[in-house]
């Protein structure tokens, strides 16, 4: 459950929406898979026959410390995982540190690599 | 899964498949995913049925992997595994109520031993053959499949379907019996 | 029934028992949707497989299916001519854990390759791919050869039968590998060479 907002709280779903593209074009980033949230979520919407076939993004989510982000990608072999993290990593930093005036607090990220193509 | 012109041992492509190496279990299906599927397929007559069999046979080893202790026995693992679904094939086709009204329903009485004269009346030798066979127990039609087409000995047989080669000679006795009987006049 | 006609029952029983297995022959277009599902499911079911916890060198930490870091190992050890990569155990250690990795793996190798090496040869490597392919260091690779395989043949020496004449040879790369079967080393130096 999310906490109660104050009136300009953090926009979790804009900032979903801003990140993941920036995420997919990271070179050596192929495609993102659905966190456990999202598959949860489409087996619901499916069990009620809503459509539930929304592309995979980055999910992004307020927490009493400050924002978690979980990421989970697919790569390339085009470059070094270790390579791809950090650039990762720094992409989601920046853009939660510009798009808030306020400070966001903690930033978590939760990146885990699902596969690598050779 | 080769390198060269040399396909990979079966002990490293169970080792690799259960750690997760996709192209080493690809390498497994291709090897017997057509021997699965002309198995079921004999046993049990209908290819959608005999599909979902092998289907669920290698997903299941996919699985499971783990629990196989020798790799060297895979084939022997994943053909005990896909006779035990056809053998719950039959089981459940046995166990319906007989459909009286749908001449094409051939075999799915409730007792399992279905009067042969009962059901439609077969033009040829084949088709009559293929009702003869239905009326084998699900233990007996597996084991005489895996025995006479498959082409295992008594022992393979034994060691596949986890049973004794005294279980086995028994069933394949029992089996010819009803075929012998079934097929007089016929051959 | 005289033994002639019973012969004769035998003969027309065959024959039709080779007719109905002729009649199961998969067509294997038709069978291709089947093998599409079936690695469809697999993909699918590996996507949820167990992950390594690991740290970059600039102190990221982040997880990988552990099956993608096997299969990096496993490139590199197959690479080496006469090698065959079966199990690839890799372990996070270090300060903080999982700035490196322990590896321990078994290999399979072609009969009459010397086996001390070839092991050096797999560490190399394995060592160097993990560095460019993965950008975490190993510390130790440790190498076990636990079965050879015979050139032109499909079984391993503990496997079901090998070709007949090929056991001499496959017996006497056994001995060797029992002799030299473990190899640990250090490949820190050779990462530290760039």
């Amino acid at each position: 459950m999310t906490e109660p907002k104050a009136p300009e709280a953090f926009d979790e779903a804009a900032a979903s929406l801003r990140m993941t593209p920036a995420v997919l074009a990271v070179p050596g980033v192929t495609g993102l898979s659905p966190g456990l949230r999202d598959l949860v979520a489409t087996a619901a919407a499916r069990v009620m026959r809503r459509e539930g076939g929304e592309p995979p993004s980055v999910d992004v989510r307020t927490t009493r410390e400050g924002v978690h982000v979980r990421v989970d990608a697919h790569l390339d072999a085009s470059r070094s995982v270790s390579g791809v993290v950090d650039d990762l990593f720094e992409i989601i930093a920046r853009d939660l540190q510009d798009a808030d005036l306020r400070s966001v607090g903690d930033i978590d990220i939760d990146l885990r690599i699902v596969s690598r193509s050779s | 899964m080769t390198r060269g012109d040399e396909r990979f041992d079966i002990v490293t492509l169970v080792v690799r498949a259960r750690e997760g190496d996709i192209v080493a279990f690809e390498s497994l299906v291709d090897e017997y995913e057509r021997k699965l599927l002309r198995f079921a397929w004999r046993t049990l007559g209908d290819r959608q049925d005999a599909e979902d069999v092998v289907q669920d046979t290698l997903v299941q080893a996919w699985k499971s992997l783990d629990a196989l202790a020798e790799p060297a026995a895979f084939g022997t693992w994943i053909y005990r595994m896909a006779s035990n679904r056809c053998t719950d094939v039959l089981r459940r086709r046995m166990s319906r109520p007989s459909d009286a009204s749908d001449p094409d329903d051939l075999g799915h009485h409730s007792d399992g031993a279905a009067s042969v004269e009962r059901s439609v009346e077969a033009r040829t030798a084949l088709e009559h053959f293929t009702q003869v066979l239905q009326t084998l127990s699900s233990e007996q039609r597996v084991t005489w499949v895996l025995h006479q087409m498959e082409g295992l000995s008594y022992a393979e047989v034994a060691a596949t379907l986890g049973v004794s080669e005294g279980s086995v000679r028994g069933r394949i006795h029992r089996a010819r019996l009803a075929i012998a009987e079934g097929m007089e006049g016929w051959v | 029934m005289s033994d002639e006609t019973s012969k004769e029952t035998d003969a027309h029983l065959r024959a039709v028992i080779e007719e109905y297995m002729g009649s199961f022959e998969p067509d294997p277009a038709e069978s291709a949707g089947l093998r599409d599902r079936i690695l469809r499911i697999v993909r699918e079911d590996a996507s949820l497989a167990p992950s390594t916890r690991l740290t970059t060198e600039r102190g990221n930490a982040f997880r990988i299916s552990t099956a993608t870091v096997r299969g990096i190992i496993r490139d590199a050890v197959d690479s080496v001519d006469g090698i065959r990569a079966r199990s690839v155990n890799p372990k996070p250690v270090g300060d903080p854990e999982g700035s490196a990795v322990e590896v321990v793996l078994t290999v399979a190798m072609r009969a009459g390759i010397s086996f001390a090496p070839t092991a050096e040869a797999v560490r190399r490597r394995v060592a160097e791919s993990l560095i460019g392919e993965l950008g975490i260091p190993a510390t130790s690779i440790d190498i076990t050869a636990e079965d050879v395989f015979v050139p032109g043949g499909d079984e391993g020496a503990t496997g079901a039968a090998g070709a007949a004449g090929a056991e001499d040879a496959a017996g006497a790369a056994t001995e060797e590998a029992e002799g030299v079967a473990r190899a640990e080393g250090v490949a820190t130096e050779e990462a530290d060479d760039d």
